[in-house]
């Protein structure tokens, strides 16, 4: 291994060109989980950010220390501009969605989404700071390049051809790395403490009635409970380490999708499941999601040929 | 051409380099004098940027007692009443209602918080207001009961603790 040889993995890794499909991909997920989670928010809205909600705008300043993008500092203490806030943020988030003036709307869904979380931090889950941390290097991705209102403006103007052009992933590859980074942290984090390691942790998160949601069989089954409790360890440690290896990350994935899907099933942790299993489509090779996308549209045409076959079957006989 | 471009992959490598090592530092809890130096350094960046993260989940341990929050509200008669906060298992859609656990149980219920108080208090004194006579008091009171540990299917007992008293002024009602 010479120096040489490590710049030239670093460009291939963070700036070889390659489809901006993934990222999209990750776009849309993300642009419907803001969406969901602002609608989940919209009934307590004022509540929690208005001038006469839970906590005014003075006392957020007296709890928190340092700068933060915040556009509630600018907006007028009324429930009014408090709820008109509320729209625009709806707006272009579902604009991020759409894939239409993707850059403007990633940037702006990105500051909104700081300003909530710089006016009541008291609330945040683990869900809303995966969100943030990883639409902070959305802004950066070439997240319209594909799968978008953009591009098919740009390929109905004659800019572009009917074949996506590839962009370095740089701003994927940051994304992939922090959410490896997090499930690091998390696993390290458990290893400090002693019910992760004599395997109880599971036992009391699944008995705690704040987190319950549907009903669990097992519960009082301890050596499942501690098997449950030393895998989470190892699925998590997977997804920050083995992940990297090609050869062992669909079934790395494939088993952080399960773990996501218990806890989701098992404990009440809005969208945190689903903006976590969402940034693992950073990690599908493009390859695979093109190869992915040609079964799903060959199933789908089969599909729709019989539909229309048998809708053509059944009007001949209404003819007869 | 070339020059542009080299300039603007160095300019993004410094860029990409900068933030794994902030990113590193700031998640992982190695309290390493080097790493804490680090994150001191960044510490204002990182809360600008929305980058700052703890990825504590349910960790070093989960959180082995079950809480809630409730208001005592005295009104101006000396009648009483009481306000649970809500929390998600009262509701039909817990789903929807997560955040109300997390204000009362992770935020409001803990000392270090105390500043969030008077406000809380403020706003169940609005949110109270539909008698004849205002309130006067507002009481916050912590209750919990440990989680019963493995093995033990017996419910462990409760306690409770007054931990904030306001009294409610004419203005806060409004």
């Amino acid at each position: 291994m010479t120096l040489r040889s490590h710049v030239r993995g670093w460009n291939e890794f963070f700036f070889k060109p390659q489809s901006p499909t993934p990222i999209a991909l990750f776009r849309i997920f993300y642009g419907l989980l803001t969406i969901a989670n602002l609608l989940m928010l919209r009934p307590e809205w004022l509540m929690w950010y208005g001038p006469r909600g839970f906590m005014t705008l003075e006392t957020m300043h007296q709890m928190t220390t340092g700068r933060r993008v915040n556009f509630f500092d600018l907006l007028p203490q009324t429930d009014l501009a408090i709820n008109v806030f509320f729209w625009g943020f709806l707006l272009v988030a579902i604009c991020l969605t759409a894939g239409y003036m993707t850059r403007f709307s990633s940037v702006a869904v990105y500051m909104c989404l700081l300003s909530i979380h710089a006016r009541n931090p008291f609330i945040l889950n683990s869900g809303d700071t995966l969100m943030r941390v990883t639409g902070f290097f959305l802004m950066f991705a070439p997240a319209g390049a594909a799968l978008s209102v953009d591009r098919l403006l740009r390929v109905r103007k004659g800019r572009e051809t009917a074949a996506v052009p590839l962009y370095s992933p740089w701003a994927q590859r940051m994304i992939q790395i922090q959410t490896a980074v997090i499930y690091f942290a998390t696993f390290y984090w458990k290893t400090l403490g002693t019910m992760w390691i004599n395997g109880t942790a599971v036992y009391y998160a699944f008995h705690s009635i704040e987190f319950h949601r549907f009903p669990m069989p097992a519960i009082h089954n301890l050596p499942l409970l501690a098997l449950l409790t030393w895998g989470t360890l190892a699925i998590e440690f997977s997804l920050g380490v083995l992940v990297w290896f090609r050869e062992l990350r669909y079934p790395v994935l494939l088993a952080g999708l399960c773990l996501h899907l218990g806890i989701e099933y098992s404990m009440n942790i809005p969208l945190f499941e689903w903006i976590s299993v969402a940034a693992y489509v950073t990690f599908i090779y493009p390859e695979d999601l093109s190869r992915a996308w040609v079964w799903i549209r060959n199933r789908m045409g089969h599909r729709l040929g019989e539909i229309r076959s048998y809708g053509m079957a059944w009007k001949r006989r209404g003819a007869a | 051409m070339d020059d542009l471009v080299t300039i603007k992959r160095i300019a993004i490598t410094a860029f990409l380099l900068f933030h794994i090592v902030a990113i590193v530092t700031w998640a992982v809890p190695l309290n390493t004098l080097l790493l804490s130096s680090i994150k001191n350094r960044v510490a204002p960046y990182m809360l600008w940027s929305g980058l700052s993260q703890n990825w504590a989940l349910f960790s070093p341990n989960p959180i082995s007692i079950d809480s809630r929050l409730e208001a005592e509200i005295t009104y101006g008669d000396g009648s009483m009443g009481a306000w649970k906060f809500p929390l998600p298992q009262d509701f039909d859609y817990p789903y929807f209602k997560e955040r109300g656990r997390k204000w009362a149980n992770d935020g409001v219920r803990m000392d270090e918080n105390s500043g969030l108080w008077p406000d809380v208090a403020r706003y169940v004194a609005r949110l109270n207001n539909n008698r004849n006579t205002p309130p006067v008091t507002v009481k916050l009171v912590r209750h919990w009961s440990d989680i019963a540990p493995p093995g033990s299917r017996q419910p462990e007992p409760g306690h409770q603790c007054l931990f904030f008293t306001y009294s409610v002024k004419p203005g806060d009602v409004q």
